[in-house]
């Protein structure tokens, strides 16, 4: 099955644009809630796009923390009925585990540093819910790169409690890609995806007989935070450095 | 504010056998009974409670489930909680309602999700009662049970000493 769906990120205009911390990489980060009404069950729209400095290809990504609101865990969603195991997604692909187990989708775009330039690669991304762990739990990012280079990535993702005025933080490790042997590293140039219901359909046995149904995501808490929903995303590169980002997601008025 | 599942339907089952000790008296307590008062001693007691529960709503933190059931064992009396999921961990209040009175703790347990179903293990605290037992006392107790992830129905076991 193909996951090489687009992405549209209906993000409606927050002048709450992302913050970098240093001059090395700068990150963008916005994020949307599907539907975005309070009390409503939604997915959760993630965008990311890295730029290097004065423009030039980004250091390679090897770490992505990321804050969520107090509120909006993944523990009271239904999202994940199922657990994947990392070597099945490298054996099988995305179909080697339940679609149960997905909880979001997206794609990536990362750039093979050539001479001045480099060449893009784009790769389809899905979101699932990992195996099971003691003290936290387990989501995996797999991407799947077509062209130019063919490329199966797993980047495992730990979900654990955060502080207020955030929830939940997802940590992702993101392992150093080479192009080719002895070559660059792929650098991560935009990061996509949602964590929710949206396009998701799950099955279950009733009576004998499956039946399809859409999980429930998050909820949109109906107690706004003051300046918005928070969201924050730290960074790490190859190069030793570190990027912070900041969203929040406005509050409705009316 | 109060946010329903929908059809969600939650069974919390707790059995309590109550294996009276040799009566330590630690104080006495009223016990309402026929519209009268009657003075009713304090005892030890080895716990072993079940309980079915449904989730009957999300409060308006929604990371925090309100749930109702029937407790049967050492007694069969209705239960309510409320529980605040987080990745790894569970904590919950609850009451059970007794006749005569009422009895209030606190339970915090480990959370492992395995597919649909979310497994817990930990412990249980007695803060407080009400009425026949005021004196409700108890630290420790033991707690384990399993979160139905679709509907988030929750099947309790409750067991330990307590003072009652």
């Amino acid at each position: 099955m193909s996951l090489a769906r687009p992405l549209a990120l209906a993000l409606t205009g927050c002048a709450c644009f992302a913050s970098s911390s240093n001059a090395a990489q700068s990150i963008h980060l916005k994020v949307a809630f599907r539907p975005d009404r309070p009390g409503a069950r939604t997915t959760i729209e993630f965008a990311f796009r890295i730029s290097g400095p004065r423009h030039t290809v980004p250091s390679p990504v090897t770490s992505l923390d990321l804050r969520l609101p107090a509120h909006m865990g993944i523990d009271t969603t239904t999202l994940g009925q199922s657990n994947c195991y990392p070597a099945n997604l490298i054996d099988g692909g995305i179909q080697g585990c339940s679609a149960n187990a997905r909880i979001g989708f997206g794609d990536a775009t990362a750039i093979v540093p050539i001479g001045s330039g480099g060449i893009q690669e784009k790769a389809s991304l899905s979101a699932l819910m990992g195996p099971p762990a003691v003290d936290h739990l387990e989501v995996l990012f797999y991407a799947e790169a077509l062209f130019p280079v063919f490329a199966q990535l797993v980047f495992p993702g730990v979900v654990i409690s955060d502080t207020k005025p955030f929830g939940e933080q997802i940590t992702t490790s993101i392992p150093l890609v080479q192009a080719w042997p002895e070559g660059p590293d792929f650098a991560l140039e935009t990061f996509n995806s949602t964590i929710g219901p949206l396009h998701l359909t799950y099955h279950r046995q009733v009576s004998g007989r499956t039946i399809s149904y859409q999980p429930h995501g998050v909820t949109v808490p109906r107690r706004c935070p003051a300046g918005g929903y928070p969201f924050t995303a730290l960074f790490s590169f190859q190069d030793g450095t570190h990027t912070t980002a900041d969203y929040s997601v406005p509050c409705h008025t009316h | 504010m109060r946010r329903s599942f929908g059809s969600v339907a939650t069974r919390w089952t707790i059995s309590m056998c109550a294996i009276p000790l040799a009566a330590i008296a630690v104080g006495l307590s009223a016990q309402a009974s026929a519209g009268r008062v009657v003075a009713r001693q304090a005892k030890k007691v080895y716990l072993v409670e079940n309980a079915q529960l449904r989730l009957t709503h999300n409060n308006e933190y929604e990371s925090t489930l309100g749930e109702r059931g029937q407790a049967t064992g050492t007694f069969n009396a209705p239960v309510t909680a409320a529980l605040t999921l987080s990745p790894a961990h569970v904590k919950a209040t609850f009451t059970i309602y007794p006749r005569g009175g009422s009895i209030s703790g606190t339970a915090q347990a480990n959370y492992i999700v395995k597919g649909s179903t979310g497994y817990f293990g930990g412990t249980l605290t007695i803060t407080h009662g009400a009425g026949a037992y005021r004196h409700a006392s108890g630290k420790n107790l033991g707690i384990s049970g399993t979160i139905d992830r679709q509907h988030f129905n929750m099947s309790i076991k409750a067991h330990g000493w307590a003072v009652l």
